[in-house]
């Protein structure tokens, strides 16, 4: 029989059970895994770190506000320009003058709080931007674009439309120059759109749809006769 | 929470083969005791991080006691141990020293997994964790009299249980 110092002498032996080594390096990673490792540990600092954060956080939002509220003639305005010239970076050919288009409802908006002083520079802005929605619109074709892109042009100019009478109620009266050359643009591409169309094979209804956007496109009512094309794809 | 980090993971060096070691004896399986002592020092660091343990070692082997015991009552397990599992071999020996060595040693491995928890407990944490029979007591929550009883009947039971094997 095995005396108790042989005994305890095999239970001691039982020592050498021991964790894998990786495992246990493994699982101490893991147990700290997640934990924070930054500032945040000095819990003394967390007070002002918040501090700073709030400040940040509120001097940011205010700022935010200040450009977003500018119009042009504002010193903050041409931070509100670079944003509009990195947005346009990101838009497609396609989509150009829907974008050129929004951004001149922005000014005509911007016109009715413009003070005196920024009417000046507000009204050239919008005039920029209808140029450049004109030059937008000389290379699309209507019907090889996607209906998203004519649904979003159409709405813009129907804004437009809008705008301009809103502005108008305030005294503020656009030249013909601008919106002249924008009719002219979109008569072009209308005009090729009725002509492609009457190219095309057509049941009764499309032909009645047809009719219709020709009465429409006669008495210049264009963005009208995009939507009901759109409305009919 | 850098500085509880870097304690803990002292606490964590210190114990875990320990703890290792003392779940093993229990569940007889590698990844189970992996797995209770992985469970173990989560709970532990959690507690941890939002209080203050006066008696870690204590608290370490009580977390991972309720969990061994949570393992078996989940499972409707009774302590049942392989023969074959991690048979623990003298890197010294010859093949058949080796061998009585290692059946020996599983003897009295499969034995004490077979004794009752406190009989098992008072073993682990004075002959092969080296605890004095004070800190023993103090981990049992008896006193040092009744803690040397007790070690003295485990020990009783144990020779009994492996002259029975």
């Amino acid at each position: 029989m095995m005396q108790e110092k042989d005994l305890i002498n095999k239970l001691k032996q039982l020592r050498e059970v021991e964790p894998n080594k990786d495992w246990v390096s493994f699982n101490k990673k893991e147990l700290f895994k997640g934990e924070e490792t930054n500032i945040l540990f000095f819990p003394s600092l967390r007070p002002a770190f918040a501090g700073f954060a709030v400040f940040f956080l509120m001097l940011g939002g205010f700022s935010y506000g200040l450009v977003k509220d500018s119009i042009p003639g504002d010193v903050l305005y041409s931070i509100r320009k670079v944003a509009h010239i990195g947005e346009a970076i990101f838009v497609s050919d396609q989509e150009k003058p829907a974008f050129q288009l929004k951004l001149a409802n922005d000014r005509l908006e911007d016109l009715s709080i413009a003070s005196a002083r920024n009417l000046a520079p507000t009204m050239h802005e919008f005039e920029a931007n209808i140029l450049e929605a004109v030059r937008g619109l000389g290379s699309l074709e209507v019907s090889t674009s996607s209906p998203a892109t004519i649904e979003r042009l159409v709405k813009e100019t129907k804004k437009l439309e809008a705008n301009k009478q809103r502005i108008e109620v305030l005294g503020v009266i656009l030249s013909d120059r601008e919106t002249s050359e924008l009719d002219d643009a979109f008569n072009r591409i209308v005009g090729n759109l009725i002509e492609d169309l009457d190219n095309r094979q057509m049941t009764d209804e499309t032909f009645e749809i047809l009719v219709q956007m020709k009465e429409l496109f006669e008495d210049g009512k264009y963005s009208e006769a995009l939507e009901l094309y759109l409305t009919n794809q | 929470m850098t500085n509880s980090r870097k304690e803990f993971g002292k606490i964590y060096d210190q114990y875990i083969s320990k703890i290792y070691r003392f779940v093993f004896l229990k569940v007889s399986s590698e990844d189970v005791a992996q797995d209770i002592c992985s469970e173990t020092f989560i709970k532990c660091w959690e507690f941890y991080k939002k209080n203050t343990i006066e008696n870690h070692q204590a608290f370490i082997y009580r977390v991972a006691r309720n969990l061994v015991t949570d393992y078996y009552r989940k499972k409707g397990k009774v302590q049942i141990v392989s023969v074959e599992n991690i048979p623990i071999q003298d890197p010294e020996a010859g093949l058949e020293e080796k061998a009585i060595f290692a059946s020996d040693l599983n003897n009295v491995r499969l034995a004490l997994n077979d004794l009752k928890e406190d009989y098992q407990n008072v073993i682990v944490w004075h002959y092969l964790d080296d605890l004095p029979i004070k800190k023993v007591a103090e981990m049992m929550d008896k006193s040092e009299q009744n803690t040397r009883v007790i070690l003295h009947r485990a020990l009783k039971v144990l020779k009994e249980k492996i002259r029975e094997a």
